[in-house]
């Protein structure tokens, strides 16, 4: 019974306190060491404690090569040029309308011209064929049509839905399955809500034009925003303009789309002459913004004089004219080729031009991070290079109608000017390469009937394969 | 009704000759029928007795069966004596010694049976044969039965059997006798010690049931007697004293056998089958059978394994030799032919049905009173050990003043609902509670959110988890569901799983601050005498109680640090056991600390280690210091008892766990992974992930407990409380350097256990410092000090239940599963249809989950987070969702996916790339999701796997520990104890 058992460690030992409390008079007190050398270890190990995994980094998808592509063509031209960069030969497939497919045969450097008629058109390759794959289709008088694979986010920037200024969006589904896509409407007075082009279906291989002047009816030049919720879609506008200015101004031409909105708008390519301008910037944000516009030269950049910030409504359209600012810039060497808009937050913009009574259309240039690629038609044409971040080199490569290659140019350009240059009339394929310097480029092609201009892109030759990993339960 | 004298046997009577004229007054003879078997301690007694009833005995017959010890040489030559062999039962010995009163008194009316320890006092048989002439109509007397030697206390005044085959004597164990059963009454039968019986009656009953050699005949004899239509009569006024030998044990015979306890309860279930009614014949089977079990239970309960394994063998001796009860059935028949049994008279003298059930709930009050007592204090019992180790000494003279004035303090006890209701701290206490559980307001209902998942719709869920060892989860895994499923499974089966964890969010604070209050007070007493004082009670146990909540865990979700939490001090209380001064004491406290540190682990596994390092430390340390005490076995015996037990309890988790390769599922905190992230100094001042409080408010209570150590008087104890901390900083620095590798993430070792037990020690020391100091009294200098420091450690409770009224951390009632209904409603319907739930985008990389069943519910997400992916199932997803080829809508059917979601924002390319899939067509979903159903068909046996043929042996292991664990955990009530 009297047996003690040993002190846990919540029981204190009588033994000890006792005898510390005589040790202390003597001098020597193990409690006092203890008491010192526990709480110091205690609080040392609790130190050295540090836990916490780093978050595992994001997985890069890895990229690989193509195995099928597809471009789409929108409707509105007439023939569509087909080239390959893949540097493999054989027959591209182009589809327009229900009609059987038609082999387009392209090698190494060659374009060839297919006459696809009004619809639009997919031009599809498989195989070694399949990476690469570029197109244009065009029109008399001078319009072009952006050809493109399908993305997920069209934003389109200054269109028609009245009487004089008209602008048609078409959404192809080169797929087999049912695609949906929902639009959002921006004017002049906000976000609009149209009835007509909320999930709209689109049945596999299908392609559905919305006339705007008879979808919602407006003179306020007009924003899209195009979100594919379903399927893959391709959406084009093809704008037209009957007598604006009074004078009979007539012409269509094909009004490209930007992936995003962004802070800073490049428009390159400004033909000469004295037609109207207009700068269309469509602020998609709830609140109000600004912009500003700066001219590019091929020597610099600058702002005009004469020109106001602009004040940007919430979620509107609002239009600039430039007609003035633009004719007073400059002449020849001195006129501006390029247009940069800034804003205090991701806007969209386009410009309306006129050449020769013709409609021309330009929308933001999209950095190249490789090499950009256009298949382009006879006759006279500019490349306009800008957007570099740095000195830098550009190679352009050439090749006329028959895949020959055409003596290469080397081009240096520099931040903060844009830099031209004339291509040989007979070049229809042509590769734009920047070392040292990212670039953007555009092509204006000019004639008689009026002008034109096309995107250089990237052509989309590998596909991302995204890494897939558990998550979290 | 005066007390009646207890005349000691006269020491000198001579045994001289005792009434040799046959018949006395209205006795028509009575003939004394004494059988002896080694009874020499007690024969001279029985002779005295005998020889002091004077001229009424008319003779005696002595019935000696084959004694050894010479108790034959004692008896008086005028005895006839007859000898039987040591094989005769009680029954034949009556039966012998009646053949013989047949023919040596013919004419004798009455036989007085008593035993070799049995010794009537005076008068005895004149008081039985005056009762007996005011009721001729009874057959049967017996005396008041006494126990000897004691003289005092009452053993019988006559005894019925319950329904259960209960002996009952209506008295309580140990009554003394005051004349306070002093009333002559009918009763179903007397003992045979004593019994005077018409010797006709005896005759036409046939005596005792010779299948009843030794214990438990008179009772069938009295229930036949009175089937008979013949009277029991007790007659208080007649006292006999008995020793009980052979009940008792004092005396072995071939008879009795080594198992008593077996030999009574054959008896009594024999009496019972062989005097019920035809009718009720089955039903007593049954009932007796059933209530074997029970009684086997109760016994099991309070570690008498040798009584309910007797038990058990008379069960099976009775019921599986039908032919005994079938023959003493008949005999009883073909007696009573003659007439009807006297079926009202029995009846009357059964005791009520109840009765059983009541002594079922005294047994059970008895464990519970012991049980809530049994800890109450260490402190006390240390002190009362050392007492009487040294009564002269100044602590025995202090306790013995304590307890006059405590039971001074009892008389004038007020009102239990008074006491209450003037009592501050009590009034504190409770006022804290309900502060408490409006902080934890968010738990109320549904809870969910951070680390912890929604509980299941129903209990079954949380059973097969810890029942199979395949899970129909992900793609199927046997990696075993973790530890502290199985508690909530028995919770959950009485209120239902979402009570459950609502009630655990909720009650644990409660919980914890009792447990804190009760352990701070006797390691208060422990410390001192006068204890802690109660304010410093009051806000060391809120502080520790709120410790959960501002360190995060209950925001986060973490149910498992909850837990542990609030049955940390609990275990700590038990562990003070450790220091009881009895052995049996320290052993229960061993199975207690098991049974909790098993609870604790399995709720914050790395808990066991924090243990398993204190134990170690204390054990080393005490075989350097007094290593004479230490290397008692049942000093280092108890310790490591309660190291072992969760390994065994806890089995079906760790061993598959490690089986598996979830062996990092040891070192994990309960809940989502990854576990929240510790830092310097983290661990003391008790901060986890970035949820808790603001860290001032635990730097001052580390601050508070460095100041502990300053007062003299506390000082050891503190340093104590202090290496308790040391090692959970050191366990704590251990786990710190691990992370594990799991398929989705990387996470740290869980330091919740650690955390906890530092937080625990340190609210201690504080209050133990404090107490030192409020002891002490502070000199002039440093009160200043003190007074600070009072108010710091006031700001500490208060400024935690402040933060976490305005804190609900994570948790919320809302469903947060992104699985639309119409899916979830598919998903229930089996395991195959199951939804892969696929977030991010190509850019980033995209991850995946499954959905099956009701979705990842609490216990669950351990194991899918620990589960390997195998790699084919893995390459079916990535297809999939990569570079979908013809053939990904039949495999994904193959692996029970039933639907495919993307959770926005939806990358298109990827939702593009799946529309184009054949097998693949879009199915309706949430805005901003996209969804796609497998039009293949689905495999019912896609994630069903071969279970394991361990678990099985696990979980009986696993029982069969938890149940002895139990049982001896409780402690030993002193009550049942006979001598």
């Amino acid at each position: 019974m009297s047996q003690t058992p040993p002190d846990s460690p919540q029981t204190p030992p009588a033994a000890p306190r006792a005898g510390g409390g005589r040790a202390a008079r003597t001098g020597f007190d193990i409690t006092i060491v203890a008491a010192v050398l526990v709480p110091l270890l205690a609080v040392v190990a609790s130190l050295l404690v540090d836990t916490g995994a780093e978050a595992r980094p994001d997985q890069p998808p890895e990229e690989a090569a193509l195995t099928a592509a597809d471009v789409v063509c929108p409707a509105g031209g007439s023939k569509v040029q087909v080239a390959s960069t893949s540097g493999a030969s054989g027959d591209l497939q182009v589809r327009a309308g229900t009609k059987v497919d038609v082999a387009a045969p392209v090698a190494p450097g060659r374009t060839t011209e297919v006459d696809t008629g009004k619809p639009a058109a997919v031009v599809s390759g498989t195989g070694d064929l399949a990476p690469g794959l570029v197109a244009q289709s065009f029109a008399q008088p001078l319009a072009s049509f952006d050809c493109r694979a399908p993305v997920y986010d069209y934003w389109f920037t200054g269109l028609g839905a009245g009487a004089r200024h008209q602008s048609t969006l078409q959404l192809v589904n080169p797929d087999e399955g049912r695609a949906v896509v929902d639009v959002e409407v921006y004017s002049a007075d906000g976000l609009l809500d149209v009835e007509g082009l909320r999930g709209v279906t689109i049945s596999g291989g299908e392609s559905r034009a919305f006339d705007l002047a008879k979808t919602l009816p407006r003179r306020d030049e007009l924003a899209l925003h195009v979100t594919v919720v379903r399927g893959r879609v391709a959406a084009s506008v093809s704008d037209a303009v009957r007598g604006v200015a009074g004078a009979g101004r007539n012409g269509d031409d094909g009004l490209g789309s930007q992936d995003e909105p962004a802070t800073s708008n490049l428009l390159l390519g400004i033909p000469g002459g004295s037609g109207p301008r207009i700068l269309m910037i469509a602020n998609p944000n709830t609140t109000a913004e600004r912009a500003t516009i700066k001219l590019v030269t091929t020597g610099s950049t600058f702002a005009p004089s004469g020109v106001e910030e602009i004040e940007l409504p919430p979620q509107s359209v609002v239009p600039v004219p430039l007609t003035k600012v633009l004719a007073e810039a400059g002449k020849d060497d001195e006129a501006p080729v390029g247009l940069l808009v800034e804003s205090s937050a991701p806007t969209t913009a386009s410009l309306q031009m006129f050449y020769r009574r013709d409609l021309v259309r330009s929308v933001p240039a999209t950095p190249l991070e490789g090499p950009g690629t256009t298949v382009v038609p006879a006759g006279s044409k500019t490349l306009v290079l800008g957007d570099a971040t740095g000195q830098g080199v550009v190679t352009v490569s050439l090749w006329d109608a028959d895949g020959k290659e055409l003596p290469q140019q080397r081009i240096e350009v520099a931040a903060g000017r844009a830099d031209t240059y004339d291509v040989p009339d007979e070049a229809r394929l042509m590769s734009v390469e920047a070392a040292r310097t990212s670039i953007a480029a555009a092509v204006l092609v000019t004639n008689a009937d009026g002008a034109t201009l096309l995107r250089v892109r990237e052509p989309v030759s590998t596909a991302l394969v995204p890494a897939v990993s558990p998550g979290v339960p | 009704m005066s007390l009646p004298p207890v005349p000691p046997p006269p020491p000198g009577v001579p045994a001289g000759a005792p009434g040799g004229t046959p018949g006395g007054p209205a006795s028509g003879g009575v003939v004394v029928l004494l059988v002896t078997h080694d009874g020499v301690r007690w024969l001279p007694g029985v002779i005295e007795g005998i020889a002091e009833q004077g001229p009424l005995v008319s003779g005696v017959v002595a019935v000696d069966t084959g004694s050894t010890d010479g108790s034959r040489d004692l008896l008086p030559a005028d005895y006839d004596l007859v000898e039987a062999t040591s094989s005769a039962s009680y029954p034949d010995a009556v039966r012998i010694g009646l053949e013989r009163i047949a023919t040596t008194h013919p004419h004798a009316r009455w036989v007085w049976l008593l035993h070799d320890d049995s010794r009537p006092a005076q008068g005895a048989l004149a008081a039985l044969l005056a009762a007996s002439a005011r009721r001729p109509d009874v057959d049967v007397l017996g005396p008041k039965l006494r126990e000897w030697p004691s003289l005092r206390r009452l053993l019988e005044l006559g005894v019925t059997i319950s329904g259960t085959g209960r002996r009952e004597t209506g008295l309580e164990r140990g009554e003394y006798d005051q004349g306070q059963h002093d009333e002559e009454r009918e009763v179903l039968a007397v003992n045979s010690a004593g019994m005077l019986v018409r010797r006709d009656v005896l005759e036409e009953l046939g005596g005792f049931d010779p299948r009843l050699p030794m214990f438990g005949n008179d009772l069938d004899l009295g229930w036949r007697a009175a089937a008979a239509g013949h009277a029991t009569l007790v007659v208080p006024d007649a006292v006999v004293f008995h020793a009980e030998a052979a009940h008792r044990g004092l005396r072995r015979t071939a008879l009795t056998g080594r198992h008593t306890h077996y030999q009574e309860r054959r008896a009594a279930l024999y009496t019972l089958l062989v005097n019920s009614s035809a009718i009720a014949l089955p039903w007593r089977v049954i009932r007796l059978t059933l209530g074997t079990f029970v009684r086997m239970i109760g016994f099991l309960l309070v570690r008498s394994v040798g009584e309910a394994l007797d038990d058990l063998a008379a069960l099976v001796s009775v019921v599986g030799r039908p032919g005994q009860v079938l023959a003493g059935r008949r005999e009883r028949k073909e007696r009573a032919a003659a007439a009807a049994p006297d079926k009202a008279r029995v009846r009357r003298l059964l005791p009520p049905p109840w009765l059983p059930y009541r002594h079922g709930a005294d047994f059970v009050g008895d464990v519970v009173s012991a049980a809530t007592q049994q800890a109450s204090d260490v402190a006390e019992r240390r002190r009362i050990a050392a007492a009487e180790a040294d009564p002269s000494s100044q602590a025995a003279i202090r306790l013995r003043a304590e307890r006059e004035r405590d039971e001074e303090d009892e008389l004038a006890d007020s009102g239990a609902i008074a006491r209450f209701f003037t009592n501050p701290f009590v009034l504190a206490m409770c006022a804290v509670v309900v502060v408490l559980l409006i902080a934890a307001r968010a738990a109320f209902g549904q809870v969910s959110g951070g680390a912890l998942a929604p509980a299941p719709d129903g209990v079954g869920s949380w059973w097969s988890l810890h029942l199979s060892s395949w899970h129909e989860l992900g793609f199927g895994t046997d990696v075993p569901a973790p530890p502290y499923v199985f508690p909530l499974a028995l919770l959950g089966s009485l209120i239902g799983p979402t009570a459950t964890v609502s009630a655990l969010m909720l009650l644990t604070a409660p919980l914890a601050l009792w447990g804190a209050w009760r352990f701070l007070r006797v390691a208060g007493r422990l410390v001192s005498t006068q204890g802690a004082p109660r304010w410093l009670l009051v806000g060391g146990a809120t502080a520790y109680a709120i410790t959960p909540a501002v360190s995060g865990a209950w925001g986060e979700g973490r149910l498992g640090l909850v837990v542990a939490a609030a049955v940390l001090p609990w275990l700590a209380h038990a562990a003070l056991g450790f220091a009881e001064p009895e052995a049996d004491r320290r052993w229960r406290a061993g199975w207690r600390v098991g049974l909790l540190l098993a609870l604790v682990t399995a709720f914050a596994p790395t808990s066991w280690l924090v243990a398993a390092v204190l134990i170690a430390l204390v054990l080393v340390a005490g075989v350097g210091f007094a290593r004479g005490a230490v290397m008692a076995r049942d000093v280092w015996g108890p310790p490591l008892t309660a190291l072992a037990v969760p390994l065994v309890l806890l089995s079906p988790w760790w061993i598959p766990a490690l089986g598996t390769g979830a062996g990092a599922s040891l070192a994990l905190d309960a809940g989502r992974v990854p576990d929240e992230q510790v830092g310097p100094l983290d661990l003391l001042i008790g901060r986890l992930g970035d949820l808790g409080a603001p860290a001032w408010v635990g730097i001052v209570l580390l601050v508070l407990a460095l100041l502990a150590l300053l007062p003299r008087a506390t000082r050891v104890p503190v340093i104590l409380c202090w290496l308790v901390a040391l090692v959970a900083s050191v366990v704590g620095a251990v786990l710190g350097t691990l992370e594990f590798s799991l398929p989705a993430l990387d996470t740290p070792a869980g330091l919740g256990g650690p955390l906890l037990a530092a937080q625990a020690a340190l609210v201690t020391a504080v209050v133990l410092g404090a107490e030192g100091a409020a002891r002490a009294g502070l000199g002039r200098t440093v009160r200043a000090i003190g007074i600070a420091a009072a108010v710091a450690a006031a700001v500490v409770p208060l400024a935690g239940l402040g933060w976490w009224l305005t804190d609900g951390g994570d948790l919320s009632s809302e469903d947060d599963s992104v699985v639309p209904v119409h899916m979830v409603q598919r998903s229930v319907l089996g395991p195959e249809h199951g939804v892969l739930v696929v977030s991010g985008d190509i850019a980033t990389g995209l991850t995946y989950t499954i959905h099956r069943g009701d979705g990842v519910t609490l216990g669950e997400q351990e194991i899918l987070a620990l589960s390997p992916v195998d790699a084919a199932d893995a390459a079916v997803v990535s297809d999939a969702l990569s570079r979908p080829g013809a053939d990904v809508a039949d495999r994904l059917g193959a692996l029970g996916i039933q639907f495919v979601l993307l959770t926005a924002p939806v990358d298109g390319a990827v939702a593009a790339s799946l529309d184009a899939t054949a097998g693949l067509v879009a199915a309706s979903s949430d805005a901003g999701t996209q969804a796609w159903e497998v039009e293949r068909p689905l495999d019912p046996e896609a994630v069903a796997g071969a279970g394991s043929a361990l678990r099985p042996v696990l979980l009986v292991i696993q029982v069969a520990a938890l149940l002895l664990v139990l049982v001896l955990c409780v402690p030993t009530i002193r009550s049942r104890s006979r001598a």
